[in-house]
C-alpha cells in the first residue's frame, strides 16, 4: 500500500513538474485561419526558429469566444485570426506590438491601440456569373436593384458577411444600415452556408451573382472550376470593396512573449508575405512584396475609409439587424 | 448465445427480484454524470446571466413547427427504411447478407453536412448525375436526413428482430396465416419497443442536426440556435433557445413514455436457430434491387461526387495531403467512446427496463434531452463545465470521449434496452435462487444477455463519434485533428479536393471495424 502511495505521489509530482515548466513548452497559437493554409508556414517557423508550435484550429469566432471563457487563464500565447471582428473582440486580452513592428504595416490595417495587426488583406467583391449580361451594381446599394430579385447569393449567418455588415454600420449608422437590409431581403437572396457555395454556385449559373471575398474564386480556378465566374470590384469606393485584413496579436498572459513576437514578425517577413500572394491569393499588408495574380493591385481598388478597431464592438448589432430584416 | 431451458420452480412468496438494487442505482447514477454536464450548465448559465431571447415570437413559432414538422417526417420515413433494410437482412437467405447487412449500416458514417453536398453536386443546373433542380428546403432536408439516419433504426432492430422466438411466427404459419400476415401481426408487435427506441434516435437526432438544415436551408431551432452562437459573442440567448430546445424533447419523451407499451417480450422458451426464408425469383430480385437502390443513394453518389473532385482536382495539381494520422485519431478515439459509452449504458438499461417508476423516467430524460442538444451547445457547456470545475481535463482526451458518452448514451441505452426486456427477469431470479451470488448473475446470466444490444449500441456509437464535429472542434487537445476536422476546414477553405479525400477516408476506414462487429454478434 504504502509503495502504492508513494507511485502516485511520484507521478503526481512528475505531472505537476511537468506543469510547472510551461516556458519551456511549445509556443500555443489559436488559428481561425485553416490547417491548409497555415501548415507550412508552421513547418517553415518551427524549423527557421526552432521554437515548436502548438496549433488549435477552429473557426475564429469559435476561438475568440474560447478565448473570452478561458480569460487570463488561457493557455494561447498568440491568436492568429481570419477578421478584424474577432480580434477586435479580445483585444482586452492581447498585449501592445511594439513600435517597429507596427510601423511595418498601414495603420488602416492595424487596432487603434496596436493590439493586432493585419497580416495579409482580403477584399469584399461581387462575384458575377459572365454567363449572362445582367449589368453589374455600380453602388453596394444597385445590389438591392429588382434586376437581381431571386438570383443573388449572400451568406447571412457568414462570419465575413456580418463583419461587412458591421461595417457598413460604422459608415452609414445603424438606421441606414437596417435600410440596405431591408432592400436587401426584398429582393429575395438565396441564402448560404459561406463563401464557398456561393462562388461554386455562381459558377455553375445556379445564381447570377453574390457577395463574398476575393480569394474564393482564386481557390476554385485551383481545383479546375471557376470558369464561368469572375471577380468584380464595386468602384464607389463604399464598403462594397471592404478591405478586411486576416491579423494577428499576443496575449497578455504568455509566458513567452519574446518567441510569440517572433512569430508575428515571422508573418510580416516578406517570405511569409509572398506565400500569401502565390498561395492563398491575398493581398501583401507590406511594402515590395508582389501582388497575387489574378486581381488588380491593392492601390487600384477603392476601398472605403473604415476603423476596423470599431468592428467587433457593433457585430452584435450587425447579428440582430441581419435576423430584424429576415435574412436568417 | 443460448440460454438453457429454465427448470427450477418459481417461488412467488414475495418480491425477491434485485436485491442488489441499491447497487444499480448507484452504478446508473455515476453513468448519468457526464450526460448532466450540459444541462446543468446551460441552467447555471442562464440562471447566472439572466435568459435572454434574441427571438422574436412569431419566429419562435415558425421553428418549432419546422422542427416538429421535419422530425416526424424523418421519423416515419427512417423507421420504415430501416425496418425494411434490417428484416431483409436477417431473415431472407440473400448472396452476401452480411454484406448487405453492413452495407445497410454504414451511411451512418456520412456526416450530414457530406450528404447535403453530395446531394447539392448530384443535382441543379451542373449537377454531376441529375440536371433537376436541387430540392432544397423542406424536401432536401428530410430526403437526405431520412435515408441517413435509417441505419439508426437498421442496427437497433436487428438484435430484436434476432431475439423473436421463432415459434410465436411459426405458430401463425401454421394456422394458415401469410407471410404478410405474419409480419404485421407476430413479428411487428415485438418489435414495437425497438422501434419505438430508434425512432426516438433518428427524432432527437434530426431535432439536433446542423448540418443538413443548414446546406439545404431549412430552419429549424439548431439552425437558429448556430447563427446565435456564430454572430453573437453573448451566449445567454443561444443558451436560453437551447433549453427550449431540450424541454421540447423531454416533452416528446414523456409523450412516449406515457403511451409506451407494457407488453411482456421475452419468451421462457429455449432460442433456436430459425432457418433464413427462401424467397420466389421475382421476391429476391426486389430485395436484392431495393437494398442495392439504397447502397447507390447514400454511398454510391457521395463515392461518386467525392471521387470525381479528387481526380479533377488531381489532374489540376492538387494534392490530398496525408491522412493517415487524422484517420488513427479518429479510429482511436471513437473505438475508445464506443467502449465507454457501451460501459456506461449497461448499469442505464439495468435501471430503466428493471425499475420502471419515477426515478428512472428522470435518468432517461437526462439521457435522451441531451442528446437531442445540438452538439455545439454541448461542446459550449462543456467548455464552461470544464474551465469553472474541472480545470485539469480542459482540452483533454478524456474529457473529450466523457463528453461523446454524455451525447452518444441513447444510442447505446436504447439497444440495450431491448435485449434486456427480451430476456425474462426469471432467468436472474432462478440464478439467485440456486445460490449464485449477485456478482456471478451479472457475469454469467444478466451481462450476457445485453450484450448483442450493447454491441449494437457500441457500433452506432463507433460511427456517430467517427463524424462528430462542433463538439471535437470546441473540446479536443491541441493539434488532434480528426477525419471530420479536415473534411470542415478543408471545405470551408475551398481546398475541395482534399476535403473530399478526407471523406473517402472516413467511408473505407469505418467499413472494416463495422463489418467485424456486424459478422460476430450480428448475424447468425
Amino acid at each position: 500500500m504504502r509503495r502504492l502511495i508513494s507511485l502516485v505521489l511520484v507521478g503526481g509530482l512528475a505531472l505537476a513538474a511537468c506543469g510547472g515548466s510551461d516556458a519551456e513548452g511549445p509556443l500555443v497559437v489559436y488559428s481561425g485561419r485553416g490547417e491548409e493554409l497555415v501548415s507550412p508556414l508552421i513547418e517553415r517557423f518551427e524549423a527557421e526558429s526552432g521554437i515548436t508550435l502548438d496549433v488549435r484550429y477552429a473557426g475564429s469566432n469559435e476561438l475568440a469566444a474560447t478565448l473570452l471563457a478561458e480569460g487570463d487563464e488561457t493557455e494561447a500565447d498568440v491568436f492568429f485570426a481570419q477578421d478584424p471582428a474577432s480580434l477586435g473582440a479580445v483585444v482586452e486580452l492581447m498585449s501592445q506590438l511594439p513600435q517597429e513592428t507596427l510601423a511595418l504595416v498601414d495603420p488602416k490595417f492595424q487596432d487603434r491601440a496596436g493590439r493586432w495587426i493585419g497580416t495579409s488583406g482580403r477584399v469584399r467583391v461581387f462575384i458575377d456569373n459572365t454567363a449572362d449580361d445582367t449589368p453589374l451594381p455600380a453602388t453596394i446599394d444597385e445590389v438591392t436593384d429588382s434586376a437581381w430579385a431571386g438570383q443573388l447569393g449572400v451568406a447571412p449567418t457568414n462570419g465575413s458577411f456580418l463583419a461587412f455588415v458591421a461595417a457598413m454600420i460604422l459608415e452609414r449608422g445603424e438606421d441606414g444600415t437596417r435600410q440596405w437590409l431591408e432592400a436587401l431581403a426584398a429582393t429575395d437572396p438565396v441564402d448560404f452556408e459561406g463563401n464557398s457555395p456561393i462562388v461554386a454556385a455562381t459558377d455553375s449559373g445556379e445564381v447570377a451573382g453574390g457577395l463574398v471575398n476575393h480569394y474564393y474564386l482564386l481557390r476554385l480556378r485551383a481545383e479546375g472550376l471557376g470558369q464561368n465566374a469572375e471577380n468584380y470590384f464595386i468602384p464607389a469606393g463604399d464598403v462594397g470593396s471592404l478591405v478586411m485584413p486576416a491579423g494577428v496579436g499576443v496575449l497578455a498572459a504568455t509566458e513567452r512573449p519574446e518567441a510569440a513576437q517572433e512569430f508575428v514578425e515571422f508573418l510580416l517577413s516578406e517570405e511569409t508575405q509572398a506565400f500569401f500572394a502565390t498561395d492563398t491569393f491575398e493581398f501583401p499588408v507590406i511594402a515590395g512584396v508582389p501582388q497575387p495574380e489574378g486581381v488588380p493591385p491593392l492601390s487600384e481598388i477603392n476601398a472605403p475609409d473604415i476603423d476596423l478597431s470599431g468592428l467587433a464592438d457593433v457585430l452584435d448589432v450587425a447579428t440582430r439587424l441581419v435576423a430584424e430584416a429576415g435574412l436568417v | 448465445m443460448t440460454v438453457g431451458p429454465i427448470t427450477a420452480p418459481r417461488s412467488r412468496a414475495g418480491p425477491v427480484r434485485y436485491r442488489g438494487g441499491r447497487g444499480w442505482w448507484a452504478a446508473a447514477g455515476i453513468a448519468l454524470l457526464p450526460a448532466l454536464i450540459p444541462p446543468v450548465s446551460l441552467i447555471i448559465q442562464v440562471l447566472g446571466g439572466g435568459a435572454a431571447l434574441a427571438v422574436p415570437s412569431a419566429r419562435l413559432i415558425e421553428l418549432f413547427a419546422n422542427t416538429l414538422l421535419l422530425t416526424s417526417a424523418v421519423t416515419l420515413t427512417a423507421v420504415a427504411i430501416g425496418l425494411a433494410t434490417a428484416w431483409v437482412t436477417t431473415r431472407v437467405d440473400l448472396p452476401f447478407r452480411k454484406g448487405w447487412m453492413t452495407l445497410a449500416a454504414l451511411p451512418l458514417v456520412v456526416p450530414s453536412y457530406v450528404a447535403a453536398l453530395s446531394l447539392i453536386a448530384a443535382t441543379g443546373a451542373s449537377g454531376v448525375l441529375f440536371e433537376i433542380p436541387t430540392p432544397y428546403g423542406f424536401a432536401g432536408a428530410w430526403l437526405v436526413l431520412s435515408v441517413f439516419t435509417a441505419p439508426l433504426v437498421h442496427l437497433t432492430i436487428i438484435p430484436g428482430l434476432r431475439a423473436i422466438d421463432p415459434a410465436t411466427e411459426e405458430a401463425a404459419t401454421g394456422l394458415g396465416a401469410g407471410r404478410w400476415r405474419v409480419f404485421m401481426t407476430v413479428t411487428l408487435p415485438q418489435l414495437k419497443p425497438a422501434l419505438v427506441s430508434s425512432g426516438l434516435l433518428v427524432g432527437l437526432y434530426t431535432v439536433s442536426d446542423f448540418g443538413a438544415v443548414s446546406l439545404l436551408r431549412f430552419d429549424t431551432f439548431t439552425r437558429a440556435i448556430y447563427t446565435l452562437y456564430r454572430g453573437q459573442l453573448d451566449r445567454r440567448p443561444s443558451a436560453t433557445l437551447s433549453l427550449i430546445l431540450m424541454a421540447l424533447a423531454v416533452v416528446i419523451l414523456v409523450l412516449e413514455r406515457r403511451y409506451r407499451s407494457r407488453a411482456t417480450l421475452h419468451s421462457r422458451r429455449p432460442r433456436r436457430a430459425r432457418p433464413l426464408l427462401t424467397l420466389r425469383s421475382w421476391q429476391r430480385g426486389i430485395s436484392l434491387s431495393m437494398l442495392a437502390t439504397y447502397a447507390v443513394v447514400t454511398l454510391g453518389i457521395p463515392i461518386l461526387v467525392m471521387t470525381t473532385a479528387v481526380v479533377r482536382g488531381l489532374g489540376v495539381g492538387q494534392s490530398v495531403g496525408s491522412l493517415g494520422n487524422e484517420a488513427v485519431r479518429s479510429l482511436s478515439v471513437a473505438f475508445l467512446a464506443a467502449g465507454a459509452t457501451a460501459l456506461v449504458a449497461f448499469p442505464v438499461a439495468m435501471v430503466t427496463t428493471r425499475k420502471p417508476g419515477r426515478l428512472s423516467g428522470w435518468v432517461e430524460s437526462v439521457v435522451w434531452g441531451t442528446y437531442a442538444l445540438p452538439h455545439i451547445t454541448v461542446g459550449v457547456a462543456a467548455v464552461g463545465f470544464a474551465l469553472q470545475w474541472a480545470r485539469p481535463l480542459y482540452q483533454t482526451l478524456i474529457f473529450l470521449i466523457i463528453i461523446y458518452v454524455a451525447i452518444f448514451l441513447p444510442q447505446a441505452v436504447g439497444s440495450a434496452q431491448d435485449s434486456l426486456r427480451r430476456a425474462s427477469p426469471d432467468l436472474e431470479d432462478a440464478s439467485r435462487g440456486l445460490g449464485r451470488g449477485p456478482m456471478a448473475t451479472l457475469m454469467r446470466i444478466t451481462l450476457p444477455l445485453a450484450v448483442p444490444g450493447l454491441l449494437a449500441g457500441g457500433a452506432l456509437v463507433f460511427m456517430s463519434v467517427m463524424k462528430e464535429l462542433p463538439a471535437t472542434l470546441l473540446l479536443r487537445p491541441n493539434g488532434f485533428e480528426t477525419l471530420a476536422i479536415r473534411i470542415w476546414s478543408s471545405t470551408a477553405e475551398g481546398f475541395l479536393t482534399r476535403a473530399s479525400a478526407a471523406g473517402l477516408v472516413l467511408l473505407v476506414v469505418s467499413i472494416v471495424p463495422l463489418f467485424l462487429v456486424m459478422s460476430r454478434e450480428l448475424s447468425d
